[in-house]
């Protein structure tokens, strides 16, 4: 199965790529696809990744939700673009904004792939989602900037996520294998002091 | 009926703490961000609890519970804290300013009533 890594075209005087570990790249681009089907599992659809697609195929879709990361080693921006009826059929409650439900989504997207690196013992700081409805949005690779995108099928229609990130050489993702560690709190726990 | 407020930028959140906590029999009064929040924490003195997200414009939950906590009329109210943050650095500061708890999203309803009824009781 592919994995959509189509590469944006680069803007001049953009960083070598060489000196990124590809593998790095790689476990960010996957830990976001495991939080993309576990996120729409949590709200009752299943998503099912599928091969490479075409980058103006981002283009076309109703809600498009935008949140920014930052970090000393990682940092840019997690989009989530959705047809209507997959923003319809996930409400946790009815009559709610599309819109909104939309940005909130990638809210918590960004926090389920922050809670993975995490795990990896990266810590990023997350922003607030923007949502942009309708129309024709062109995406743009900045300097420095490295983009990966996936595709999946649903029974509501196709999600597409992409990711524009700038790692620093010096991210080293390593997995904390203490498991007696607790390095975050996961999706749908509680605690109370 | 026992006053909760609810402080969260989206909008579908807040309708669904709401419609959790109303079902359970509570007041819910809402605020959209960290500045409505403190400001309705001033207004309404019988707010009982707060369940607050962390990541907000114009003031972030952990900033209204720090601020609410340094000096406001309802110095002293639980917060719950409500986010998809689960970093446990954050969760250590929100517990040093004094927070009840804290839930990472999605959360089950039947979690947040049982745990606003224990702030409430």
């Amino acid at each position: 199965m592919g994995d959509g890594n189509h590469d944006a075209p680069r803007a001049p005087g953009a960083a070598p790529d060489e000196l990124i570990p590809p593998s790095s790249v790689a476990l960010v681009a996957d830990l976001a696809a495991e939080a993309t089907a576990s996120l729409f599992a949590a709200y009752g659809l299943k998503v099912e990744r599928d091969g490479p697609l075409p980058l103006k195929s981002m283009l076309t879709r109703p809600l498009v939700s935008i949140i920014g990361f930052s970090s000393d080693l990682l940092s840019g921006s997690l989009i989530l673009a959705l047809p209507l009826a997959v923003a319809a059929g996930t409400l946790p409650v009815p009559d709610a904004s599309l819109a909104d439900w939309s940005g909130e989504l990638a809210n918590q997207l960004l926090g389920r792939l922050k809670t993975k690196l995490l795990h990896y013992q990266v810590t990023i700081n997350m922003g607030l989602p923007v949502v942009v409805a309708g129309g024709e949005i062109t995406l743009v690779t900045m300097p420095r900037q490295i983009t990966r995108h996936y595709s999946f099928s649903s029974g509501l229609g196709n999600v597409l996520i992409r990711l524009d990130m700038e790692l620093s050489p010096h991210l080293k993702l390593e997995r904390c294998i203490d498991e007696t560690l607790d390095t975050a709190m996961d999706e749908g726990e509680q605690i109370l002091f | 009926m026992k006053k909760v407020l609810i402080v969260d930028d989206s909008a579908t959140v807040r309708q669904q703490v709401r419609g959790a906590l109303t079902e359970a029999g509570f007041d819910v009064i809402e605020a959209v961000d960290g500045e409505d929040g403190l400001l309705k924490i001033c207004t309404y003195p019988e707010i009982l609890a707060v369940v607050c997200d962390i990541n907000m414009p114009r003031k972030s939950g952990l900033e209204l519970l720090e601020e609410t906590r340094r000096g406001s009329s309802n110095a002293q109210v639980p917060f719950l804290m409500l986010t998809s943050e689960g970093q446990l650095e954050l969760i250590q500061r929100a517990k040093k300013a004094g927070a009840k708890g804290w839930m990472v999203k999605p959360f089950k309803p039947h979690l947040l009533v049982a745990a606003m009824q224990k702030l409430t009781s």
